[in-house]
């Protein structure tokens, strides 16, 4: 028992932190059309902001949640600067071009976060007497961890309430099924791309926030965390928000019990069971979106 | 190079002249190079030599065959460390990189089976991912070195009939690369442009219709996939020598994106679109050697350009140009 709890923790840590940058991702790609290697760079870009506002110190878990919230608005506006300007004249181009365009995207956003903050690494702590561990089952458990995963499923409802309950959903639901016949409803689609390309980037910058005092803070960590947030997306099904969800959970899962049990093997299982799943369900787990296509 | 032949061979109006002057051109300087360049030069003429190749054969994939693979540094890694081992256990140079391109063909051939089960987004996803397991073996694997990366490499020398020429100078190494990328060229020039170059031009342009020719549209994009990535090991097996140094970082995704940088540089429907690029991108990284951080931002800058306003690449511009202008 003891043996399975932590790991399992661990997994589930490591699976919000990613699905809260996989959901934005998918979220942009059932709607724009377009998977976006940036969405690491704005992940990356949450946490420095962060990092700016709070230096070395130490602060009240409600300060650390409004600055948290205040870096995910701020970045919810430059990315619907930058999807004006920049993502929406990727729309015409190939998917193959559109891969390398936002590519290029995150080098320039790395290389920014490199001339702006340094190469050396950087890191934050955690909120107020949110630093220890917990006894569970035996166990000590970061608390820090449980307030990743509790909120990482608040926000796995949110989002699954905001898309299946209110009119804004069923609205962004009909743009991504059909941007033509929306737009001749007399919705502004335009508006609803920036929108949602902004909400995937709130999303990403709040992930970042929120995981920040969790670990070492360098400008290569927008192309580590993109893959696997990649992986996650392409596990789910591209554009399904609940493949998203269940698929960083069996990738979490699998990646942190196979470090603990094979740990010759660790990093490596993340890839094996990504690649499995695929070999049997080439199109993700969700065959259809919820963005039915 | 030898390529050099086939460069002009295409056209036979004026266009042919140019295109044979400016081969003749990049003949005399490839041989001449080492002669009035420093060594440093020379050293980094050897580089961009096998990003040629690399990129090229990346361009294979993604202009002969459609496919985008972000997992193209796996196989030239394991090109990179197989040939290397052989080298540092004392076989013949000959012996080494056959290996080293065998085991990245052999490599390619059982990933890109299982890659090439999905198409589009999905398999630049899964290249990237069997990519990253190529990297994580290096690196845990004791045999490689793993995170130290394997060192002291050595170049050794051929045997040509009757006297040993040792690799181990600059220029001795650089004419041995050149040689062999000039032959690998060939190889994929040879590739592209017989039936089988038109039959995955085909599968591109129209997969189902393909099929219904009776053509097996997967073999084809494996045998090309294959082609790729054992091109990709031979340019791998040229590097480690020539460094003297092979890091596991060789084989993750990042260093994926070098090919395909370059090919969208110099333009990815152009068979010489690839060198083009290396060689512009050469030029790039021996300009922005000294500012750390810029380089990728410079890098980024000017592939967002060439994506958004001048899709067709170096060659593409300069071809418009050429039309353009009177004669």
């Amino acid at each position: 028992m003891e043996t399975l709890f932590l790991p399992f923790v661990n997994g589930l840590t490591w699976a919000m932190m990613v699905f809260w940058v996989a959901s934005g991702l998918t979220l942009v790609f059932g709607v724009l059309k377009i998977l976006n290697f940036a969405h690491g760079g704005f992940f990356m870009l949450g946490v420095y902001l962060m990092y700016t506002f709070l230096g070395t110190e130490t602060i009240s878990p409600l300060k650390f949640s409004s600055i948290v919230f205040l870096c995910g608005i701020i970045m919810a506006l430059v990315g619907a600067g930058i999807e004006r300007l920049i993502i929406s004249r990727f729309y015409h181009l190939d998917e193959a071009y559109v891969l390398i365009a936002t590519y290029a995207l995150l080098l320039i956003i790395e290389g920014s976060v490199e001339g702006i903050w340094g190469l050396h690494v950087l890191s934050l702590s955690c909120p107020d007497g949110l630093g220890g561990g917990v006894d569970i089952l035996g166990q000590t458990i970061p608390s820090y961890s449980l307030v990743i995963i509790t909120s990482g499923l608040a926000v796995a409802l949110s989002i699954y309430a905001l898309i299946n309950l209110t009119p804004v959903g069923k609205i962004v639901k009909a743009a991504a099924e059909d941007p033509s016949m929306t737009s001749a409803l007399g919705i502004n689609v335009t508006l609803i791309y920036a929108v949602v390309f902004a909400f995937g980037i709130f999303l990403a910058s709040v992930a970042g926030g929120i995981g920040a005092p969790n670990q070492a803070i360098t400008p290569t960590m927008a192309s580590s965390f993109i893959i696997q947030a990649f992986g996650v997306v392409v596990v789910g099904g591209l554009g399904s928000i609940g493949g998203a969800f269940w698929a960083a959970i069996i990738l979490g899962l699998a990646d942190s019990f196979g470090t603990t049990y094979l740990p010759e093997l660790s990093g490596i299982a993340f890839y094996v069971a990504m690649i499995l799943i695929l070999l049997v369900k080439p199109r993700g787990l969700a065959g259809t979106s919820i963005f039915t296509r | 190079m030898i390529g050099v032949a086939l460069f002009g061979q295409t056209t036979t109006n004026h266009g042919g002249v140019l295109r044979l002057s400016i081969g003749a051109f990049i003949l005399v300087l490839v041989l001449s190079l080492p002669h009035w360049a420093d060594p440093g030069i020379t050293f980094r003429a050897s580089l961009v030599m096998i990003s040629i190749l690399f990129a090229t054969s990346f361009n294979q994939l993604f202009h002969y065959t459609g496919l985008i693979s972000f997992g193209q540094a796996a196989y030239f890694a394991t090109g990179a460390y197989v040939a290397a081992l052989c080298f540092k256990n004392g076989t013949s140079v000959f012996g080494g990189i056959v290996l080293g391109v065998v085991a990245a063909g052999v490599a390619a051939a059982f990933l890109g089976y299982i890659a090439l089960r999905s198409s589009g987004i999905y398999f630049a996803i899964i290249t990237m991912a069997l990519g990253q397991i190529i990297h994580q073996v290096i690196y845990k694997w004791p045999a490689t070195g793993g995170d130290n990366g394997l060192v002291d490499i050595p170049r050794g020398s051929v045997n040509l009939w009757l006297f040993e020429v040792s690799l181990e100078s600059g220029i001795s190494y650089y004419y041995f690369v050149s040689l062999c990328v000039g032959l690998g060229l060939v190889i994929l020039w040879a590739a592209g442009h017989s039936n089988f170059g038109r039959i995955l031009m085909s599968i591109k342009q129209d997969r189902v219709r393909t099929n219904f020719l009776g053509i097996n549209v997967r073999l084809y994009e494996l045998i090309s996939f294959v082609i790729a990535g054992s091109t990709a090991g031979l340019a791998g097996a040229l590097y480690g020598p020539l460094t003297g140094v092979l890091m596991p970082e060789l084989a993750t995704w990042i260093y994926s994106t070098n090919p395909i940088l370059i090919t969208l540089l110099g333009g990815a429907s152009f068979f010489w679109g690839p060198a083009a690029g290396a060689l512009f991108f050469g030029f790039i990284e021996y300009f922005t050697r000294t500012m750390t951080g810029f380089s990728s931002l410079i890098i980024g800058l000017l592939l967002l350009t060439v994506v958004l306003a001048f899709p067709t690449g170096i060659l593409g511009l300069a071809t418009s140009w050429l039309k353009r202008s009177p004669r």
